[in-house]
Order: C-alpha cells, then sequence, then structure tokens
C-alpha cells in the first residue's frame, strides 16, 4: 500500500520534466520582419551580384567575376550596420553565363524568442563588355528574368 | 462487480489519454510561433519599400521602416552606393508590410 500513487507520482513528474524545454526556448519560430530580411537581402544580393559583374568587367573590357566577394561582403557589412544580423555567402560557378547560388542567413533576436532563417537563391547571368572608342560598353543580363538587363553602362576605360 | 482487467483497462486508457494531452500541450508550447509581427518598426527590415519622404525623425506615436536601396545600375563602375532609406508615419495611417 505504501507504492499507491507511486506510478501516478512518477507520470506527472517525467511529463513536467518533458515540458521543461518548452518553456526555456522555442524553436521553428517564424518571425515576418525575420522573413522579410532574409528575402530583402536575398534580392539586395542579386543587385551586387550584377554591379560586381558589370565592375569587375569593366575594367579590362573582358567578363569577369573578380569583384563579386568584395561587393557581397560590402553588402553585408551595410545591412549588419543598420542592426539586421545576416550573413551571405555566395557561390560563383562557371565561365559566362555566371551561375551559382546565393545563401542568406538571418538570426534575430526578440526577448525571450530567437529567428533563425536561411534562404537559397540562384543566378545565371551573361555579361558581354564590348570596348571601342576609348569606352566598354558593359551589359549584365539576368538570364532568369526573361533576359532583363540588370545593368547597361558605357564608360571610358 | 467489475472486473480487475477492466478497471486496468480503463486506468491504462485514462493515462494513454493523459499522455496524448501532455504530448499535444509540449508540441503546441514548442512550436507556436509566441512572437508574431505584422508590421515593420523601425530597425526591422520592410519586404516592401514605401516611397516617402525620406524623414529619418521617428514620430512619437509612429512608426519607421528603415530600408537598403541598391541599383546596380548606377553609371559608374564602382560599387553603386548602399543607401539606407527611412520612411516614417504616424499611426494614423497605418500601412501592413
Amino acid at each position: 500500500m505504501a507504492r499507491k500513487g507511486l506510478f501516478e507520482l512518477v507520470f506527472i513528474l517525467v511529463m513536467l520534466v518533458l515540458m521543461l524545454p518548452a518553456t526555456m526556448h522555442h524553436s521553428a519560430i517564424v518571425t515576418y520582419s525575420a522573413q522579410a530580411q532574409a528575402n530583402d537581402l536575398l534580392l539586395l544580393t542579386d543587385q551586387a551580384i550584377a554591379d560586381a559583374l558589370a565592375d569587375g568587367s569593366h575594367s579590362g573590357c573582358l567578363a569577369s567575376s573578380n569583384q563579386v566577394a568584395s561587393y557581397v561582403n560590402n553588402l553585408q557589412t551595410a545591412y549588419q550596420d543598420i542592426g539586421n544580423n545576416c550573413e551571405i555567402l555566395v557561390n560563383v560557378s562557371g565561365t559566362n553565363p555566371y551561375t551559382g547560388d546565393a545563401n542568406v542567413t538571418c538570426f534575430k533576436n526578440n526577448g525571450d524568442t530567437t529567428t533563425y532563417i536561411k534562404k537559397r537563391m540562384t543566378f545565371n547571368k551573361t555579361v558581354t563588355a564590348t570596348s571601342g572608342g576609348g569606352t566598354c560598353r558593359v551589359i549584365v543580363i539576368d538570364n532568369l528574368s526573361s533576359g532583363a538587363n540588370q545593368v547597361d553602362y558605357n564608360l571610358s576605360t | 462487480m467489475k472486473s480487475k482487467a477492466f478497471i486496468f483497462s480503463v486506468t491504462a486508457l485514462y493515462f494513454v489519454m493523459l499522455f496524448v494531452l501532455f504530448m499535444g500541450l509540449i508540441t503546441y508550447t514548442y512550436h507556436n510561433a509566441v512572437y508574431k509581427q505584422t508590421t515593420s518598426v523601425v530597425d526591422k527590415t520592410a519586404s516592401d519599400y514605401i516611397q516617402g519622404n525620406d524623414s529619418t525623425s521617428i514620430p512619437t506615436n509612429g512608426w519607421c521602416v528603415r530600408r537598403i536601396v541598391y541599383d546596380a545600375n548606377t553609371q559608374s563602375s564602382t560599387q553603386s552606393p548602399r543607401e539606407i532609406k527611412t520612411y516614417c508615419e504616424d499611426y494614423g495611417t497605418q500601412r501592413f508590410i
């Protein structure tokens, strides 16, 4: 008779222990603002990649992707400076057209709520660099947006 | 008089029900978002930039959005500026972004 209620006691204790982590932190929490940050930064990254391909190709008037890492890093720094804890990782593969992917990871902490979001975007861009008359015309075409021109300028070399 | 087997079955069923109840509560608490934000305020980034007056003063009863604007097609062979645009307005004309 001394063990009467022992099972119930153990059962309740086990359940309470199982609930403990749920009160300490939350997983799978997605806030709108964090999602917006990641989406926004991906679009900005796409612009930075196009900008880097254009400017890198203008130097020497030859298609090049050597500026991508630097430009993306500058964008990441600017984004972090306004209070967003996000990181960008860009992989460029292939030569003209340049393909690859951009991975954005955003971390957000609002009091007890921690949000961690990772998003990936692919890109496919063609660069044409044409020299003539002391200038170099650079066009960067986004092949994923029905061949839209992201950059089109003609500047002196 | 009910048999011991019947009582044992009902008791077992009761604890199974309790177990399911607890697991449901744990799952709900663990996976349910506790902070849902539908408007973007200052230091948050909006998904859309509303063309505004670039005001940087935060109104007493208002909210602001801050975004980086990046135009790759600037006529320059150096990196385009990462412009920070801030737009503020009163709660009186709430906008959900």
